[in-house]
């Protein structure tokens, strides 16, 4: 199933699982996209918008961070 | 012809029973009869679900134009909840960056679809615009949420209404805040009637400001030497722990030690710092520039975290009211995978926030402390309104007491036009809350009105008048039936008051499509040529595109919200 810059709650899971011991504090944008075409079911050449950035890597945050 | 009017209603947070769920509506009536309306905020009143059956209580959203003065739940946490029953309808939000950010985070957490997401636009203090016919001017002020603004809004007819939100008269210390010369020249050009946020006015003096935490989190250092800590904090109460980060500088400035390390531990603590961030608020990078001092803000996956000595580490976790699954509650049950008393030197759990009064928090902050000793914590908690001595304190309110609202009916007094005296109400309160902070303003010769939740102030020909009608309130009350935030199922029913019997009934149950958060479930529910489920009603119906089943009402819950069923 190719992953789209939208799918963004997929995408957090794929990163999650990818790089599971990944730190997110300070993370910058370009580590961001760089960890999303890094994922193998990622197809989608277009350039992530700040909202999509955003909701990516809070989603992610969500699923790697449990304890709250 | 119709008569021009401005209308100010409190569609919420002007409770009974305390507070919560604050929404306000301002409606401009034209000659022509023609209306126009914006929303304040749209926030959330939580429930003890042991005693309601219900998670919490959501305001109403009556406009798709809404102005959110700041990034706590009692101020935004309705809106993704009517976005989840109506997601294609088109919000716009005007709020400060950081809660802008905030909001996204909030709204990804329960995997909003990028395309319902609402249009924001970031609004900068004293920067005017226009919103369906008002102009608007966000005004900076201090909470304990970075970010928070209040709003001047002028109708077309020239009528000024002034929304503080939720404030305090002292400055800010991360971003801008309350600053007296602005407020002054806000009311210098005329303001025809205030809203004040009520929570502590019922207290003495002025709240202290948060230079008085840096100070009392200096002595919490100096005081216990060779400790690993853990602070307990709201995590979008930012300008506290800024407060904190500071005193570390300070005291490793003053001592020429290494100062201490930040290591958060939870999502919300992780989102808080990213998103101030993003507004150029990084608190490392702010200190340094204040103190000179690095201070380093890592997070618990943070290879260099683990390498940091326990006696240099200050752990930030959420959970001061014993939350069941946040970060404190779980360190007490010894089940915080992150965290572990050390053998190698003392223990200390700072709990950085007075329990808030409300359902059965007390019990269990009390024996969630119980917990923590146990397994090896000593604590610190604040009691709620101790008094403040010698300008040292571990732990404030991010709202006015009385002495702020004096301080505010002062410079009204000092600025406002002669023949255009402000009418000051209290809002964000109960009765005895709202009430008092009328009796400050009106001790100091204002003027002064006072509604509820679905009464309006009516300002027309310069005259502000009480309207003596009462609408019904309403509100909607969640049912969270899944306890899973990352993919909810909620049911939403429609409750209105009854000012006879002075009880809440409920109307209605909302039926909706639930929204589908994964890829792979959308394209399931589009093969089977449907979107997501229904939601709801009497006949209950499908569920996230499987296969349907009747959803009965649980009869315990049935029993709980007063017996009858929909």
């Amino acid at each position: 199933m190719a992953l789209h810059w939208k799918d963004y709650c997929d995408i957090a899971d794929a990163l999650n699982e990818a790089y599971p011991d990944k730190a997110l504090t300070d993370m910058k944008d370009e580590e961001l996209i760089r960890l999303v075409k890094s994922l193998p079911d990622f197809d989608d050449a277009g350039e992530p918008d700040e909202t999509v950035l955003s909701a990516i890597w809070n989603r992610w945050a969500y699923v790697a961070y449990p304890e709250d | 012809m119709a008569e021009k009017r401005t209308e100010f209603e409190s569609l919420g947070g002007n409770n009974l029973d305390g507070i919560g769920g604050n929404a306000k509506k301002i409606t401009y009536t034209a000659e022509d009869g023609t209306k126009r309306s914006i929303q304040i905020d749209c926030g959330m009143k939580f429930s003890d679900k042991a005693e309601t059956g219900v998670d919490n209580y959501i305001a109403p959203l009556e406009c798709d134009d809404l102005l959110i003065t700041h990034a706590h739940a009692d101020h935004i946490a309705g809106i993704i909840h009517h976005i989840q029953m109506n997601p294609d309808r088109p919000l716009n939000i005007y709020t400060d960056q950081f809660t802008h950010q905030f909001m996204i985070a909030e709204m990804t957490k329960q995997g909003l679809p990028l395309d319902n997401m609402p249009a924001f636009h970031d609004v900068k203090e004293g920067e005017k615009f226009k919103v369906n016919g008002f102009e608007v001017e966000p005004v900076a002020v201090t909470h304990s949420a970075p970010g928070a603004i209040g709003f001047v809004v002028e109708s077309p007819d020239g009528t000024r209404m002034l929304d503080l939100g939720d404030f305090k008269t002292t400055p800010a210390i991360l971003g801008k805040g309350w600053e007296d010369k602005n407020m002054a020249q806000v009311f210098a050009k005329g303001i025809d009637v205030c809203f004040c946020d009520s929570t502590s006015t019922t207290s003495k003096e002025v709240t202290p400001p948060y230079t008085a935490v840096t100070k009392g989190f200096k002595k919490i250092l100096y005081d216990n030497p060779d400790t690993q800590m853990v602070v307990g904090t709201i995590a979008r109460s930012a300008e506290q722990f800024f407060a904190d980060v500071i005193a570390v500088a300070e005291f490793a400035k003053e001592t020429g030690t290494k100062p201490r390390t930040f290591i958060l531990d939870g999502a919300s603590l992780i989102q808080v710092n990213n998103a101030l961030n993003k507004c150029g608020l990084n608190m490392s990078d702010v200190c340094k520039k204040l103190t000179g001092v690095d201070v380093k803000i890592l997070d618990t996956k943070d290879p260099a975290a683990k390498s940091v000595p326990p006696k240099e580490r200050i752990y930030m976790v959420t959970g001061t009211q014993a939350e069941d699954m946040a970060s404190l509650a779980r360190l007490s049950r010894g089940q915080n995978k992150n965290i572990r008393p050390s053998s190698s030197c003392a223990n200390l759990c700072v709990i950085q926030q007075a329990v808030i009064p409300s359902g059965d928090n007390q019990e269990k902050v009390d024996h969630m402390i119980g917990a923590l000793h146990s397994q090896g914590w000593k604590t610190m908690i604040p009691e709620r309104g101790a008094p403040f001595v010698d300008g040292v304190t571990y732990y404030v309110s991010g709202h006015g007491r009385a002495g702020d609202m004096e301080k505010l009916a002062d410079i009204a007094a000092k600025n406002q036009p002669a023949n255009r005296p402000c009418t000051f109400i209290g809002i964000h309160g109960n009765e005895v809350q709202t009430q008092a902070t009328e009796k400050i303003f009106e001790a100091k010769g204002e003027k002064v009105e006072h509604i509820t939740n679905a009464q309006k102030i009516v300002v027309s020909k310069g005259e502000v008048q009480v309207s003596p009608t009462i609408g019904k309130a309403s509100r909607i009350a969640v049912i969270d039936e899944n306890n899973d935030f990352m993919n909810p199922d909620f049911r939403y029913i429609q409750e209105v008051f009854n000012p006879v019997s002075k009880k809440w009934e409920q109307v209605k149950e909302i039926e909706y499509e639930k929204i589908l958060q994964s890829k792979k479930d959308r394209e399931e529910a589009r093969g089977k040529g449907g979107k997501g489920g229904k939601h709801g009603g009497k006949h209950g119906g499908k569920h996230g595109g499987k296969k349907g089943h009747r959803r009965e009402m649980n009869p315990a819950l049935i029993q709980k919200m007063g017996g009858k069923s929909l």
